[in-house]
């Protein structure tokens, strides 16, 4: 293991690797800023070009785009209330409140250094969860992950502050929405309605398109001016409050980054709910969670720690059993077998040379990509002082573009518009958005799962609670949806005490 | 939506249109310019990685770009009715994913594109499949699994797998117990190791692949095939079921209908010779990559077979879960 | 925005979910028993919305219920835009849209954003020019010159959808 550290020391800094980590990063960036595109679509495009490349290499790469994507999905998260890939989704909750508020500069601030923080520490977990990956890993069968998505859809309960009733609706339209196409578990298409489209499902990435980036350019259109309307508060100086908060706030830096490894261990589940679920635990134990969703930073902080340390426990199965935890790591896994590996058990034994690059270039990707960041975080904040048009004929291109580049089909171009539609009626008639689309993560997982936990069981229901691991997971649901009510009941007890002195 | 539909028919014909319009190719002046590979998958999947570097030895010998577009969906359907749809002109080719494009057809769908009409150039690779239990399974042979006396369970990933499950469990005559929807075949054969069920039919390159620990056991090589990695394990012929070895994943090629024969020819033959590249037979050998090569002749043979194979048990494959 | 808009909403909610679950009845028992279920919990969750609504003790109940206060009514807060205003802004997107399905994305985006910019906006043509150039030359950039990857060329192109 120290022999495979040197190596991957030497390679970083006199083997050129510092260089193909700077072009990742950058990429990585970039297509984490472009709505639609994100890790997968760049790892995939990108790995023709290292089929000339010596594996080391080719890791570094890799490994600066996968650190990249997050921060750069952030920055249109926080700017533009529109995430730039699915995972950001949660840090709209904050990161745009703070930018109307004329905070752009410290949530990027925030966001650049938990991203940098939660990414090496996925990557430090990876390191100590290596040799205990595989039996973790067999922990978790069916029930487990249909007991995860569960706990994922309970994040909407903390999601809809004051809008509990329209969150459920969302989120049950959401998940009608989720059963659309193929059916994996009985074969057949559902609710199709002729339309062969449909077979493969809504398709998310489109959704989230319209959703955001497209209802947010109906309400620019609508709102005229600028996203700041008072330009006099973005001050430069406020990246740094962003990041000094990010080091006061380290119990929410540590929280997030460790849920944000933890779900990305486990496959299946995918890392996307790792964020939802990272601020919705951070809301919950907070003292104070009226004032989420308003411009908390912590619900900046909270969900990019988890983004980036997302990626290292990703890896985790991905190289232990071939078995992506991501969509990009589904990618990443055909680079992989491009350059010689087959994942499995092997590999760590085989190839940990080329493991511990890939980590180490995780590790620096994430620091680097974020450092970058800060530096031109100032110009980034501008965006929200110029004039709005200007954006409304620039992003709706983008965007639109970005959703036909995911399977080149113009199909989904109209989906993400027909969505952007539904999602301005949303804003328009006060429905939360957000609610539908954790519906329509989860959906899918977690109906397959529950069918297929009663086939294995053959029928029998207690394979829900008997089983240790799923045990556990049912008991944390049943504690966060109690949350809410047990914190409701002490402030009413708390007040009537006041009162009565 | 049904505004949608009649778009891409207008579209369909628009192109038609032109392609009729325009002169047709002849052989001496192919290839003109960049050739399009339609790819039925998303990129980096097994589809992707064939389709891209075959496209990339092929571009380089005929010494023009050869540009992947990917068209997922449908278990391949979609890009094969793009395929199908294309421009007949030479400068379009793409990869076909079989049985996923049979399947529809057996089952009486509709699927706009005809089989017997796409003008095949061959194949890169026919993954075949095989019958694992895990390591620690009592049963050791296929004829351990049909003497079991109760119902056994299969876990399957897509409905290729769930197909290919249900016709060893008809062909052997087991009684069986699909356990279907895992999201690919590795978390398949990984629930046969955590033991969500008993035994899985999967792609043999797949069970190579994912058993570098000797977590799983082979009972039937679905094949007549020598495999290196499982040496002892009985094969379709010896076993007695030597039809189940017509059943597996092609990477097929093939043009759309009305490609000029001459330039048609020329095509298989620049095929043919791509397959034979060093630097494609290096990735094969340096990635574990199967590569049976197989002319449009051989392919169309194969296809024939199999999708006899499949008409034999469409009442079983039409069954839902 | 009133009581009766939001009560309209909903009752549009529930006809879509009742569709939704008659379709799912067709389906085989396994395929049908979760999307039956939510669809059954979101006609539930929609008629309580109605139920919410206006001033009754039984709308501020179920208000202090799902949203913790009873003076908090969703809804209550929606700006209200000139239906005009929004029609536009749906156009523009939809315009857009049916251009680049047409023409293709090289085409359709010049000439969506000197339009926009020129007509809409009303900024001098050069720089809705300049605009234009700079985006469609990084996207061209970006797709074909640097990742060798075909965005859509437009139908009357012979691009596939």
């Amino acid at each position: 293991m120290e022999d495979a550290l040197a190596h991957s020391f030497h390679a970083l800094v006199a083997g050129g690797g510092v260089f193909y980590l700077a072009i990742g990063a950058v990429v990585g960036l970039v297509f984490g800023i472009i709505p639609g595109l994100g890790g997968p679509t760049a790892l995939a495009l990108l790995i023709p070009l290292t089929f000339g490349m010596d594996t080391t290499s080719a890791m570094f790469l890799a490994g600066g785009i996968m650190g990249g994507v997050p921060f750069g999905g952030s920055v249109t998260a926080i700017l533009l209330n529109t995430p730039g890939t699915a995972p950001n989704a949660a840090t709209v909750f904050d990161g745009y409140p703070m930018t109307l508020q004329g905070r752009a500069g410290a949530a990027l601030g925030a966001a650049g250094a938990a991203s940098a923080i939660g990414g090496l520490f996925g990557v430090i977990l990876l390191l100590l969860a290596l040799p205990i990956a595989r039996e973790v890993i067999l922990f978790f069968a069916p029930p487990e992950f249909f007991m995860l998505a569960v706990l994922g859809l309970s994040a909407i309960a903390v999601s809809t502050e004051g809008k509990l009733l329209r969150g459920l609706i969302a989120a049950g339209l959401g998940l009608m929405i989720a059963f659309v196409g193929y059916d994996d578990v009985g074969s057949g298409t559902r609710f199709t309605y002729g339309v062969d489209y449909l077979w493969d499902g809504v398709p998310l990435v489109p959704t989230l398109i319209g959703l955001f980036a497209v209802a947010q350019i109906v309400s620019l259109y609508l709102s005229g001016g600028a996203i700041t309307k008072n330009p006099e508060e973005v001050e430069v100086s406020r990246v740094g409050e962003g990041v000094r908060a990010v080091f006061r706030e380290w119990p929410t830096v540590l929280r997030g980054s460790s849920i944000g490894a933890a779900i990305g261990a486990i496959p299946g589940v995918g890392g996307t709910v790792a964020a939802f679920l990272a601020y919705s635990v951070t809301v919950q134990i907070s003292d104070e969670p009226e004032t989420f969703g308003k411009g908390n930073i912590k619900g900046v902080i909270a969900p990019e720690a988890s983004n980036n340390a997302r990626e290292g426990g990703a890896l985790i199965p991905t190289l232990a059993f071939g078995i992506p935890g991501s969509a990009e790591m589904a990618v990443f896994l055909g680079l992989l077998v491009l350059h010689g590996m087959q994942p499995g058990p092997a590999v760590l034994l085989n190839h940990m040379d080329v493991v511990t690059s890939l980590i180490l270039s995780l590790a620096f990707a994430s620091v680097f990509a974020s450092v970058m960041c800060l530096l031109v975080a100032r110009q980034l904040a501008r965006i929200t002082l110029i004039d709005v048009n200007y954006l409304v004929a620039i992003i709706l291109p983008v965007a639109l573009v970005g959703a036909y580049a995911l399977n080149s089909s113009m199909y989904d171009v109209i989906v993400a518009v027909i969505f952007g539609v539904i999602g301005y009626l949303m804003i328009r008639f006060d429905y939360p958005r957000l609610p539908l689309v954790i519906a329509m993560f989860l959906g899918s997982v977690m109906e397959v799962n529950f069918r297929q936990s009663l086939m294995i069981s053959r029928g029998d229901w207690t394979t829900f609670f008997s089983r240790p691991v799923s045990l556990i997971l049912f008991l944390l649901i049943v504690l966060s949806l109690c949350v809410p009510a047990i914190r409701y009941g002490i402030r009413k007890f708390r007040e009537g005490k006041e009162q009565e002195a | 939506m049904e505004l949608m539909r009649k778009l891409t028919r207008a579209g369909g014909a628009l192109a038609v249109a032109v392609a009729t319009l325009a002169v047709p190719a002849a052989a001496q002046d192919w290839p003109s310019g960049n050739i399009d590979l339609i790819i039925p998958s998303s990129p980096g999947g097994g589809f992707d990685t064939y389709g891209r570097i075959l496209g990339k030895v092929l571009g380089e010998q005929l010494g023009v770009q050869i540009v992947p577009k990917n068209i997922s969906g449908g278990a391949g359907m979609r890009g094969a009715q793009a395929a199908y749809n294309a421009r007949p002109d030479g400068q379009t080719f793409a990869t076909f994913n079989v049985p996923g494009i049979i399947q529809p057809i057996v089952l009486g769908e509709e699927t706009g594109y005809d089989i017997d009409k796409i003008d095949w150039l061959g194949a890169m690779a026919f993954n075949q499949y095989i019958v694992v239990v895990a390591a620690d399974s009592p049963y050791n042979t296929i004829a351990d699994l049909k003497a079991a006396g109760e119902p056994v369970s299969f876990s399957a990933y897509g409905s290729s797998g769930i197909a290919a499950n249900r016709i060893l469990c008809n062909e052997v005559e087991i009684e069986c117990q699909i356990i279907s929807g895992y999201p690919g075949n590795n978390d398949a054969l990984l629930g046969v190791v955590r033991g969500d069920a008993v035994a899985s039919v999967t792609p043999i390159n797949t069970a190579t692949a994912f058993n570098t620990a000797g977590d799983l056991k082979g009972l039937l090589l679905m094949t007549d095939r020598d495999v290196a990695d499982f040496p002892d394990t009985e094969k379709a012929d010896s076993a007695g079921y030597p039809a189940l070895a017509s059943l597996g994943l092609i990477r097929a090629f093939g043009l759309p209908p009305g490609v000029d024969p001459e330039v048609s020819a020329a095509f298989e033959a620049a095929f043919m010779k791509a397959l034979e590249a060093e630097e494609l037979q290096q990735w094969a050998a340096d990635t574990d990559s199967q590569l049976d090569p197989m002319n449009g002749d051989e392919l169309k043979a194969l296809i024939d077979s199999q999708t006899e194979l499949l008409t034999r048990y469409k009442d079983v494959l039409a069954q839902s879960n | 925005m009133t009581d009766r808009r939001a009560i309209l909403t909903s009752l549009v909610l529930i006809a879509v979910s009742a569709v939704y679950f008659a379709t799912a009845l067709q389906y085989s028992a396994g395929s049908r028993a979760i999307p039956i279920s939510v669809a059954t919990l979101t006609i539930l969750f929609l008629f309580l919305d109605i139920l919410s609504q206006g001033e009754g003790r039984v709308a501020r109940g179920l208000r202090r219920a799902f949203g913790g206060a009873a003076s908090i009514r969703p809804g209550g807060d929606a700006q209200e835009q000139p239906v005009r205003q929004e029609a536009l802004a749906l156009a523009w997107i939809v315009a857009f849209t049916a251009l680049a399905t047409a023409f293709g994305f090289y085409i359709a985006i010049p000439v969506y954003v000197i339009s926009y910019l020129w007509l809409h906006a009303g900024k001098p043509i050069w720089i809705a020019a300049l605009v234009a150039i700079s985006l469609t030359g990084a996207l061209y950039l970006i797709f074909e010159v640097l990742l060798g990857y075909a965005i859509f060329e437009g139908l009357i192109f012979g691009g596939y959808m």
